[in-house]
């Protein structure tokens, strides 16, 4: 199971995204369908924040990669805060945390 | 790895609703061995890993698949027979990169081995990571 939501409180110009619970094989589908529609063409800076994660497979990796792409088409970025410890190991791992730009804090 | 072990297999639907199941069944297993809630939740994402790319791949044509667990007391390894198919497509495209840079990162054994079939093997030792 997992969520993901619009903080539509955020009044700086880019579009906050929380996402909790797992994201893997099972999940993938829902969560590319649902972020990609949230982010439509990529004009605006995406921030993600993941206190709520728990689990993220390489599947959902690529789906992040994926929308990464679709942002910097239009010379945004993608932010993501408050990764768990165990997640931001994966994106070390996969070098993925010299492409985001990962931040602690909101 | 060596000396006396238990083995436990499990036989698996081919379906992603499952994966929880494994990550939860997995994390249970390696616990009893003794490895540190870090390493339990490395083991439980390279299974994981393991299992999607089978669930997701058109080659694996069984409604079922099995994963053989072999439990030491000074380690751990899970086995994963596949077809040649899936091994030569395991690590395709972005994911597949993530995946194989996962695994290879988080295990202390990790291997392909072809025949008719293959046979994904990972292995993971206890030495330092010891709970308790």
């Amino acid at each position: 199971m997992f969520e993901i939501t619009v903080d539509n409180r955020s009044d700086n110009g880019k579009i906050r995204i929380i996402l909790s619970g797992e994201i893997d094989i099972a999940t993938a589908p829902e969560f590319k369908n649902r972020l990609y529609e949230i982010i439509g063409d990529g004009t605006k800076d995406i921030e993600l924040v993941c206190d709520g994660l728990s689990y993220i497979d390489s599947t959902g990796l690529g789906i992040l990669v994926g929308a990464l792409k679709r942002v910097k088409s239009h010379q945004n970025n993608v932010y993501i805060y408050q990764l768990r410890e165990n997640i931001k190991k994966l994106f070390r791992i996969t070098g993925l945390d010299k492409v985001f730009i990962l931040e602690e804090a909101v | 790895m060596s000396g006396n072990y238990d083995e436990i297999v499990i036989n698996i639907p081919k379906k992603a609703e499952y994966l929880s199941f494994v990550r939860l069944a997995v994390s249970g297993l390696v616990s009893k061995i003794g490895f540190d809630i870090d390493i339990v939740e490395d083991i439980k994402v390279v299974v994981s890993e393991i299992c999607s790319r089978i669930v997701s791949s058109d080659c694996v044509t069984s409604q079922y698949y099995d994963v053989r667990f072999k439990l030491y007391e000074n380690g751990f390894q899970a086995f994963f027979k596949v077809p040649n198919c899936l091994a030569e497509n395991l690590f395709e495209g972005d994911s597949g990169e993530f995946a194989k840079a996962i695994i290879s990162s988080l295990t202390d054994e990790f291997s392909i081995a072809c025949d008719d079939d293959c046979v994904i093997t990972i292995g993971k030792n206890l030495g330092d990571s010891v709970n308790g």
